[in-house]
């Protein structure tokens, strides 16, 4: 009985810490291959070039256009998700959660660029973001995953 | 007019600390803050369960009373347990209330507003009256030093402000585990208080404390015990010690006359 | 850095347009200043303390956008949008982008 009541009480803090280091580890790998491959999508030759500005040069003959969009849902690590816990009682930037945010809206903006690419368009103007927090799992204080939608106009010259 | 993309460096918006300041800063002195803060609430809560009336505690435990099936057995330790109480000098705003249970384990336990629990299993095990005296002169020291209610109000008190600041998070359970192992540390420091109350009242009443250890004696036979950190009560042998050192101290006989329990406790 | 929320900067050309550049940074309230905002919810009123930290984050948001523009040769950004986002209780993300520009002088 009272064994069973120890393993009551370190249980959850073995399981926690189990999951820190798995997390910690996967979390670090997972990040770095994902940065290794948008900065190698964004350095592509013959990528498709984005812009923020609402209108496109006036040019002939006038171009077809079509609205792309890209997005992607990604999830925190729990090692992330168990430091950003900690930092909001002393407040601050949240480190963690910047690298997590900026994968994902650069991934979304991948995304779209290769849907403009499948058109054969060449440039996409006025790139909006657009971003939503999805809890996972019904727990309130946490951060189940995010998700990034990038949208914009694509101009496709001449058929 | 050119449309041209450039490919902005890396490490504007995700900035590379390292993780080692993170975890370091947060983790390590994180919990030496909230080690110290579960310290003082434990200890601030538990202190201040003192000015709790006791009426509140029968107040709450009314539907005990109604329990209680005074037979031979429930008589028997009633009378028992009061006389300890008068040698052992029982705080007089409390009372006890004994309650038998004809239960195989051998356990007793003391509970809010005075009321003692006397199992079944633990008087089969008990051979002499004074093995049964320490044993429920233990659970009236419990009373006399209102563990229960303080033991309550550290339990609802920690949990309320754990909810408060960290809600149902991971943090959360960590802490929430810190908090238990202060607890059992109180729990652990209360018992010892209470084995000296009870052998200072066996010592009055019997002029001796022989057989004061024996059920602690019996408990030792009996393996499956887990670290004393992780437990409510402090490891057997060192109970038994404790106890040993206690009657030198002051100067009590280890050895006199015991007497058997009535015939009905036997079986 | 000039940041503009115009299409077109009035008197001066686009000589270059470079693409988009964005800043972005997530900061996360403290306990003791929630507590005293929960106090404030009571009675109605600005929360300071909030202001305050929301108007730092967005300063550093534009910071890191300029600092991308400035890294890739524009000197102005024009048609900024902001857009902020709760991501999890307690902690808010700011965000800012826009069209890096080169103008004539």
């Amino acid at each position: 009985m009272e064994l069973l009541l120890s393993i009551q009480l370190i249980g959850p803090v073995v399981f926690v810490l189990l999951l820190l280091a798995t997390g910690f580890f996967s979390g670090r790998y997972l990040e770095r291959k994902h940065y290794a491959r948008i900065i190698e999508d964004e350095t592509a030759p013959g990528q498709v070039m984005v812009f923020a500005e609402r209108l496109p040069p006036p040019r002939l003959p006038a171009p077809q256009t079509q609205l792309v969009m890209g997005s992607v849902v990604i999830s925190v690590d729990y090692y992330k998700r168990f430091i950003a816990g900690l930092r909001q009682l002393i407040g601050g930037r949240l480190n963690s959660y910047e690298s997590l945010i900026d994968r994902a809206r650069r991934e979304a903006l991948l995304r779209m660029r290769a849907e403009a690419k499948k058109l054969g368009a060449q440039q996409v103007f006025n790139i909006k973001f657009e971003t939503a927090a999805i809890s996972g799992r019904g727990r309130e204080n946490s951060v189940g995953s995010l998700e990034v939608l990038a949208y914009g106009t694509a101009l496709i010259d001449g058929r | 007019m050119g449309y041209t993309n450039r490919q902005p460096p890396e490490g504007i918006n995700n900035v590379e600390t390292g993780w080692q300041r993170d975890f370091v800063i947060l983790v390590v002195g994180f919990f030496a803050v909230m080690a110290l803060l579960i310290w003082l609430l434990v200890q601030v809560l538990g202190w201040s369960a003192r000015w709790v009336p006791f009426s509140w505690e029968q107040a709450l435990t009314r539907s005990l009373e109604e329990t209680l099936e005074p037979n031979e057995q429930q008589v028997y330790l009633q009378t028992f347990a009061d006389q300890l109480a008068e040698a052992g000098g029982l705080d007089e705003s409390l009372s006890i209330v004994v309650h038998y249970e004809d239960r195989k384990t051998v356990n007793a336990f003391a509970t809010l507003g005075g009321h003692v629990f006397i199992l079944r299993g633990l008087l089969e095990e008990v051979e002499t009256e004074q093995a049964l005296a320490f044993v429920l002169a233990h659970e009236i020291a419990h009373v006399h030093y209102r563990h229960p209610v303080r033991a309550a109000s550290r339990q609802l008190g920690f949990t309320v402000v754990m909810a408060m600041v960290f809600g149902r998070t991971d943090v959360g359970t960590l802490v929430g585990t810190g908090g238990h192992m202060a607890m059992l540390d109180y729990s652990r420091k209360q018992e010892l208080e209470a084995d000296a109350w009870a052998l200072h009242a066996v010592h009055n009443l019997y002029g001796h404390v022989e057989d004061a250890d024996a059920l602690f004696r019996w408990l030792d036979q009996q393996t499956t015990s887990p670290p004393a950190w992780l437990s409510s009560h402090p490891n057997t042998r060192e109970r038994i010690q404790y106890l040993n050192a206690l009657a030198q101290e002051h100067g009590y006989p280890l050895e006199g006359e015991t007497t058997p329990l009535p015939a009905w406790a036997q079986d | 850095m000039l940041l503009s929320n115009l299409e077109i900067v009035p008197g001066r050309k686009v000589k270059e347009h470079l693409g988009l550049v964005q800043g972005s940074t997530v900061r996360a309230k403290h306990v003791g200043r929630d507590i005293a905002a929960s106090f404030k919810n009571v009675f109605g009123g600005e929360l300071k303390g909030y202001t305050e930290l929301l108007n730092d984050s967005r300063e550093e948001a534009m910071s890191r956008m300029s600092a991308q523009a400035e890294a890739i040769g524009a000197n102005a950004v024009l048609n900024v949008r902001f857009s902020t986002s709760s991501l999890t209780q307690g902690a808010a993300e700011l965000f800012v982008y826009g069209s890096a520009v080169v103008l004539e002088d």
